[in-house]
């Protein structure tokens, strides 16, 4: 392979990962910390990618461009859809435009459908609970390719991509690598703010109810409440991440992107990575998400030129395996869980004048590390 | 006339999981006894005799019955040779008839004329059952229910019966009435481990008792003597001269 | 007409019944919501056309080509018996090779669950490996042949097929659950796994023939759907077991999660509404794969207010309240 499709294949693996990655960080809130079996998240995903659709199309010419908006599926759609797509391109702070709105009504429809899909069988147990949601995200799927005013049906819908080329320039970078830059910025953000609220009480007590539900209503924790909680965020961060993932990295949209497939893809990067760790949600996705590019190109190859079209589905096995390996073999993942840094341990630290390992700074742990090696050595 | 089998239970090390609860027990039955184990809440009574029939892990130690090595012997390995257990809850098949909680046995038997002379046998030692042979056996009163328990591990030919708690949860008259089953059973010659909460009543009709407290037998000797000590039933037993 | 299209609802509603029951089967002792079901319905439908393949020596029969000869006819009725078997072997294998060394390891039902999906995954893989083989990756349903016109109403080979196996099995499950020794074990262990072990039952034994039973089932209700549902119209056939999935679950669910007699009820019930509501939307011109909404409704419906499903109805209740309101309004009787 030549450089140039090396490092094209580098950049567009790093930005795939950067959307898994967020994807990643709002499923390990609800499957890590809750114990929600979440096998809707294509829908919520969905919902982002429907709130993009509708504000390119429909929202954002008369807020941000001043024009008439389109709704899609009508006659002669394309032709007008076009003309705006040349305004956009005309008016990059207008694309941001669509990204912020888009990111914000995506996550609050995303929010208020995972309260109701998750209602009904938010008392019942996990298994309930997985096929409502299941059949909620099949039902989301259809409704999009049946109704075309919101995404225009099965063909795809080319959105204008927020615009990165000043910046680019600004920085005598290529468009791609601010768009990698960008992406992984935004996982520094869920990171950061996911991190605050898992080692927080609110943290604690959703790890209270998935670990014994029972002990936790017990001790005063309102199980149904607090598992809607947690579909709450974690569906809200699964609406922004759809509106980044479609307008950010595709920049076009089809109902097809929300096939259940996704959703399992993302289960198996948490699993895989660590669940209830949300670094080892994003190794995971790293990991699974270099496979799945690796295992893309060798199957195209088999379809394309030796006619095996089995090619076409070897990520099926990819994440069959990723899936039914981690659970049997390594339960925890990759990272496992860390106990929750709630200021209870600043009382502990103070009562006994020792820090635990796992708070203690990475430099620290590595020199300790190093240090036993040293002493093993020695002696 | 059955033959009771000998249990040794050789210092065992068990619990579930990583959590160890029997910190070396060592106990014995000879054939045909009926042995009492008694002692306070969360002691391990109830463990102990889950590890005889093999449902936690052990860590360490033995378990023989009759001349066999059976520590690691699983569950349902262990009536075929004679061994048989009533759990203190759920002890029967509630979606299940009577009569059809009584033919699991055929399992055990290989024998179907034997299984149909067997049932007789348990119809004839509680009437009621055979009245209430095709209802479900969640319909049956508390009582109803031990009996169909016991019934269901006579069935099984057993040679060392494993009995907990048979009279919890009990009318003081039906607890009797299990009581004198059980003595009954003792005397045809069956080994016989009984789990009571009622310490008192378990150590009149037992031959031997064992004091168990926090997973370790603290006394053991003839019932009778541990009824007369003047300090173990008022410390352990909760019982009041 | 009307009669035409009650059949048909009915025969589909007892080819989504052998679907259905196989999952409440094994549910029922093994307590795994397997999203892998839908796999075996797949297995089905391949094996079908294997066994076509098959009889036809295996000549011409990539492609499209398999259409014709995999007409279906009274004469291959007798092929539903192999597929029974081939469908129960995979799933008594998955059993046997994931789902028990986990359960034993004391794997949460969460985590079960979840390997399903793990499972579902690589199975799909083979079948497209199979189909991809064969060139049958999407291919148009084949006929179905017409055996008798009653009154103006078609019964072709699919609607008999269909009503018949669901009747045998229905036969079958009761005759095995109550009249073998094997079949009440089962019972036991679905009502309580240790004692049923300690009664000196092989609860793994027990399992793994209740999963045989249920995948094989699972693989003759998927292929005799897929036989009723067409033509006409091209259909990804690995896809087809994960269509079937949701209607299943819903099936399942209505019926009271692990409750054969519950599920096959509800089948039926679930197969007049899902075809009434397809007709409707077509008839108004709208999109028929919406009817989807149906069983998604009912299972949100039963979650919200009756979560023990049919089998946890009062039967005995609802009879004496039902012969009340009737007595009332008539106004015959004491």
């Amino acid at each position: 392979m030549p450089v140039g499709g090396v490092v094209s294949f580098i950049l567009a693996y790093l930005s795939v990962a950067a959307v898994y990655s967020l994807l990643s960080i709002s499923m390990n809130i609800e499957y890590g910390w809750a114990g929600i079996p979440n096998f809707g998240k294509a829908a919520f995903i969905a919902a982002g990618g429907a709130a993009a659709a509708i504000v390119a199309a429909q929202l954002g010419p008369p807020l941000l461009l001043g024009v008439k908006g389109v709704v899609p599926g009508g006659l002669g759609f394309f032709a007008k859809y076009n003309a705006l797509l040349n305004a956009y391109a005309a008016h990059p702070a207008a694309t941001w435009g669509v990204l912020v709105l888009s990111c914000i009504i995506g996550g609050v429809i995303a929010m208020i459908l995972g309260v109701l899909f998750t209602f009904p069988a938010v008392r019942l147990r996990e298994d309930y609970l997985a096929i409502a949601l299941l059949m909620a995200a099949q039902l989301v799927w259809i409704v999009l390719r049946v109704d075309k005013q919101i995404m225009g049906g099965t063909f795809s819908m080319v959105l204008p991509s927020p615009d990165f080329t000043p910046v680019a320039r600004l920085l005598h970078v290529p468009d791609t690598v601010v768009k990698v830059l960008f992406l992984w910025g935004l996982v520094a953000v869920f990171l950061y703010y996911s991190e605050k609220l898992m080692n927080s009480p609110f943290g604690r007590k959703l790890r209270a109810v998935r670990d014994d539900e029972i002990a936790a209503e017990a001790l005063g924790k309102n199980v149904p409440v607090s598992r809607l909680q947690a579909m709450m965020i974690g569906s809200f961060l699964a609406g922004v991440a759809g509106a980044i993932y479609v307008l950010v990295h595709l920049a076009s949209v089809n109902p097809d992107y929300f096939l259940p497939d996704i959703t399992f893809m993302i289960l198996a990067m948490v699993l895989v990575g660590g669940v209830g760790n949300n670094w080892g949600a994003i190794a995971g996705a790293m990991l699974l998400a270099l496979m799945d590019r690796v295992g893309y190109i060798i199957g195209s190859r088999l379809a394309t030129e030796y006619g095996m079209l089995w090619g076409g589905y070897l990520y099926y096995i990819v994440y069959g395996l990723a899936i039914i390996i981690a659970i049997a073999f390594r339960p925890q993942g990759l990272v496992p869980e860390k106990p929750v840094k709630t200021p209870a341990w600043r009382v502990y630290i103070e009562e006994t004048g020792e820090t635990p390992r796992f708070l203690k700074p990475i430099w620290a742990r590595l020199r300790s590390l190093r240090a036993r090696r040293k002493g093993k050595k020695e002696g | 006339m059955a033959e009771g089998l000998p249990l040794r239970v050789v210092d065992i090390y068990a619990g579930y999981g990583k959590l160890e609860i029997l910190h070396g027990v060592n106990m014995y039955a000879e054939p045909g006894e009926l042995v009492a184990i008694v002692g306070p809440n969360g002691s391990g009574k109830s463990t102990l005799l889950k590890t005889i029939m093999g449902f936690t892990s052990i860590y360490r130690g033995k378990i023989i019955i009759g001349d066999k090595d059976m520590t690691r012997t699983p569950p349902n390995k262990k009536p075929y040779h004679g061994v048989t257990y009533v759990p203190q809850v759920n002890n029967v098949f509630p979606s299940l008839s009577v009569e059809e909680n009584l033919k699991i046995a055929g399992l055990v038997l290989r024998d179907t004329g034997k299984l149909k002379r067997k049932m007789e046998e348990v119809f004839d030692m509680f009437p009621v059952l055979r009245e209430r042979r095709r209802q479900k056996a969640g319909t049956l009163s508390g009582g109803e229910r031990q009996m169909l328990a016991i019934g269901r591990a006579l069935m099984m030919e057993p040679r060392l019966m494993l009995l907990d708690e048979p009279t919890a949860a009990l009318s003081p008259k039906v607890a009797e009435e299990v009581f004198r089953t059980i003595v009954q059973i003792a005397k045809s010659g069956i080994t016989v481990v009984l789990v009571e909460q009622n310490a008192k009543r378990a150590l009149e009709i037992s031959d031997r008792g064992y004091i168990m407290v926090q997973g370790q037998v603290i006394y053991e000797g003839p019932s009778s003597e541990i009824l007369s000590h003047p300090e173990l039933g008022k410390l352990y037993l909760g019982l009041l001269k | 007409m009307a009669l035409q299209f009650w059949l048909y609802s009915f025969a589909w509603g007892a080819a989504l019944a052998l679907m259905a029951s196989g999952l409440a089967l094994y549910y029922s002792v093994s307590k795994v919501a397997n999203f892998a079901h839908g796999e075996y319905v797949s297995v089905g439908v391949i094996a079908y056309l294997i066994l076509v393949a098959l009889l036809h020596g295996f000549k011409n029969i990539t492609g499209f080509n398999i259409v014709e000869p995999a007409r279906f006819t009274v004469d291959k009725l007798p092929l539903l018996l192999p597929i029974f078997i081939i469908g129960g072997l995979v799933s008594a294998a998955t059993f046997a090779a994931v789902f028990w060394p986990l359960m034993k390891r004391g794997s949460s039902p969460l985590q079960l669950m979840v390997v399903s999906i793990g499972l579902m995954f690589v199975l799909r893989f083979i079948l497209y490996f199979i189909a991809s083989a064969f060139d049958w990756l999407t291919l148009p349903t084949p006929e179905s042949s017409v055996i008798a016109t009653i009154g103006g109403v078609q019964v072709t080979a699919g609607i008999l097929g269909s009503l018949l196996l669901a009747l045998i099995a229905t036969i079958f499950v009761a005759w095995f659950t109550r009249g073998t020794m094997i079949g009440v074990s089962m019972r036991a262990v679905a009502d309580n796994p240790g004692l049923a072990e300690a009664s000196g039952i092989n609860v793994f034994l027990v399992q793994l023939v209740a999963w045989f039973i249920g995948g094989g089932l699972a693989a003759v209700g998927g292929a005799l759907m897929f036989i009723l549902t067409g033509p006409p119209g091209e259909r990804p056939i690995v896809e087809l077991g994960w269509m079937d999935l949701l209607p299943i679950f819903a099936a399942t669910v209505l019926g009271g999660l692990g409750s054969f007699y519950g599920t096959l009820v509800a089948s039926f019930i679930l197969g007049l509404a899902f075809n009434e509501v397809s007709a409707i939307l077509l008839n108004y011109g709208l999109d028929p794969s919406l009817a989807l909404a149906v069983p998604f409704g009912v299972t949100l419906a039963v979650l919200l207010f009756m979560p023990e499903g049919l089998a946890g109805l009062n039967w005995g209740r609802l009879y004496r309240r039902l012969k009340e309101v009737f007595r009332g309004a008539g106004g015959w009787g004491s």
